[in-house]
Formats: C-alpha cells, sequence, structure tokens
C-alpha cells in the first residue's frame, strides 16, 4: 500500500522517481480542480483569473530528480482591482497533503488539504492567526469572508 | 500534554512573524532574504515539532506504567503473568526500547495510518532531528499538535 500520508512518505524510505513525479502531477490538478471550484463560487460583481505562476522545486523533487513545475496563482477581482490572491504554497508538509496560502489585504489563511495521497482532495481553511481553528473550505466560506 | 497547547500558540505566533517578513521579502522582490526566512521557517518547525514531541512522549510513558501497575495489581493471573517482569517505576522502563512500551498501550498490528503506526513514525522524525538529520520539508506544527491530541485519546491504559 503507498504512503498515505507525508509523514509516511518521508519515514518509510520508499520513494522514487516515479512517485514524485505523480505526486506533482497530481499536485497540479488538485490546484486546477480547485480554482475551477473557487470560481463557480464566486457572487456576483466578482471575478477570477491566473495570476503569475509560481516554481514548484521541493526537496523530494530535487532529491529525486524531478524537473521543476509551474503552478497557477488565482486572482479574484472585485471592482477592477486584486482583492484576494490563492498561491500554491508547498504539497509536502507533515501533517497535510498541501497547502495554498489565500491573501485578503492583512489576512491570510492557509486552504490543507486534509485527504491521504492520491485520495479525493478534503480542502479546510485556517486563519494564520488561529491555525487550530480549521474549517471545511465551501462556498459559503468563500462569499463571507468575500463579504467582510 | 498539559504545556501542549501554549506550545502550539508561541508557534503560530513566531511562524506568522516569519510569514509577515516573508511577504515583505517577496513585495521588495528580495529573494536572499526570502530564502533566509524560509530556511528559519524550516529550522522553527522542528524545534518546535521536538518541543511537542517531548509532551506526547511524556503522556505515551505515563500510560504505559498506568497499563503495566494496572494489570500487575490483577488478581488473575491469565492477565497479570505478562506484566510481573516489568516494573512500572524504573526509570527506563526495564531498558524498554520506545516501541515496546508504545505497543502496550496501541495495537501494532493496526496498520498504516492507525496511531501506532503514527507514532513510530513521527519518533522515526523525532530522531532524525535529535541526531542533527535536518528535515529539509515544513512541518505544519499546529496540524501534528492536533493529531497529537488523537493519539492521546487512541491510549489504552
Amino acid at each position: 500500500m503507498p504512503a498515505q500520508t507525508v509523514l509516511e512518505e518521508l519515514t518509510r524510505n520508499e520513494l522514487t522517481h516515479e512517485h514524485v513525479q505523480q505526486r506533482v502531477d497530481e499536485w497540479a490538478k488538485r490546484i486546477e480542480a480547485l480554482y475551477r471550484e473557487v470560481e463557480s463560487w464566486l457572487p456576483r460583481g466578482w471575478t477570477a483569473r491566473r495570476g503569475a505562476s509560481v516554481a514548484m522545486h521541493e526537496e523530494l523533487m530535487r532529491k529525486m530528480a524531478v524537473e521543476p513545475r509551474q503552478l497557477p496563482t488565482l486572482e479574484l477581482v472585485h471592482d477592477g482591482a486584486v482583492r484576494v490572491k490563492l498561491r500554491p504554497y508547498g504539497l509536502w508538509i507533515i501533517g497535510t497533503n498541501g497547502r495554498i496560502d489565500l491573501v485578503k489585504g492583512q489576512q491570510r489563511y492557509f486552504l490543507l488539504d486534509h485527504a491521504g495521497t492520491f485520495e479525493a482532495a478534503d480542502w479546510h481553511v485556517a486563519s494564520a492567526s488561529a491555525r487550530r481553528d480549521s474549517k471545511p473550505f465551501d462556498g459559503a466560506w468563500l462569499r463571507a469572508m468575500l463579504a467582510a | 500534554m498539559k504545556s501542549l497547547p501554549r506550545i502550539g500558540a508561541l508557534y503560530e505566533e513566531i511562524d506568522g512573524h516569519f510569514d509577515a517578513e516573508l511577504d515583505n521579502a517577496v513585495a521588495k522582490g528580495d529573494t536572499a532574504a526570502a530564502q533566509r526566512i524560509e530556511q528559519k521557517q524550516l529550522l522553527n518547525d522542528q524545534a518546535y515539532f521536538v518541543l511537542c514531541w517531548g509532551q506526547l512522549e511524556a503522556e505515551i510513558d505515563e500510560a504505559c506504567r498506568t497499563a503495566i501497575r494496572q494489570r500487575k495489581a490483577s488478581t488473575n493471573w491469565d492477565i497479570r503473568r505478562g506484566f510481573d517482569f516489568y516494573d512500572p517505576d524504573d526509570k527506563r522502563l526495564s531498558g524498554l526500547s520506545f516501541d515496546r512500551p508504545v505497543a502496550l498501550i496501541l495495537d501494532r498490528d493496526s496498520g498504516p495510518g492507525k496511531p501506532y503506526a503514527r507514532v513510530m513514525a513521527y519518533y522515526e522524525t523525532r530522531n532524525k532531528i535529535a541526531h542533527g538529520r535536518l528535515e529539509a520539508t515544513r512541518i505544519d506544527v499546529s496540524a501534528v499538535v492536533a493529531d497529537f491530541y488523537l493519539i492521546q485519546g487512541a491510549l489504552t491504559r
């Protein structure tokens, strides 16, 4: 059975180039799927557009000779201005299956995937200042955050 | 694990400061400063992970001693006979390696992802860090703290 968590991946010593490449590919797909979902949740007056991409080249990728990957960011626009940015932070983080940062002004939120590796995503959101108080990331949360 | 909430809260406060510094560095396009801050975050994660681990380890140790005491006190020899060898008051629990006492209070055969496997994986991570082989990946200490509470709830005394 493949490792179910990042903790297991890092402690089992079973990593291969193929596994790491598959994880990177799957992470890119999860990000795309999340962005599509976010776009579908936007209230009237808001639009989404792709921002500058960010380079992903984490330690395990370097270790397993996996090429760097460009990942998209997402900008949420209201009244002609970018109000919110979503930026992939990292995939291999002990305790979570990937993190995307959501920034609105001075507020930062972490979008954390609680799912196991290669499972359907289970996105939760927590404020950077109250990280242990996470909630499911859904349309209701997003619209409330945009309205605040 | 009475100090775990305070350790977790302090971690969040410090990592939040690093995040703000990182934002400033990125906004200024100062790549070198951003990399320095990311390295500090990596190191800080590991320092706080080891602090948090100490809390769980103490809880595991006490749970194991309680389990031994309870079984040694049983009048039923079928329960008592497997535990007479152990001294719950021995500082090093009769010299047991860490996996042995853990197996007294968590099911070793419960499979991947279960509390026993998670404890041993955290223990391996802790050993790597404590013996100078630092992790090159970040640790979400807040998530680890939450998981330590789940593990605490699974300890069978």
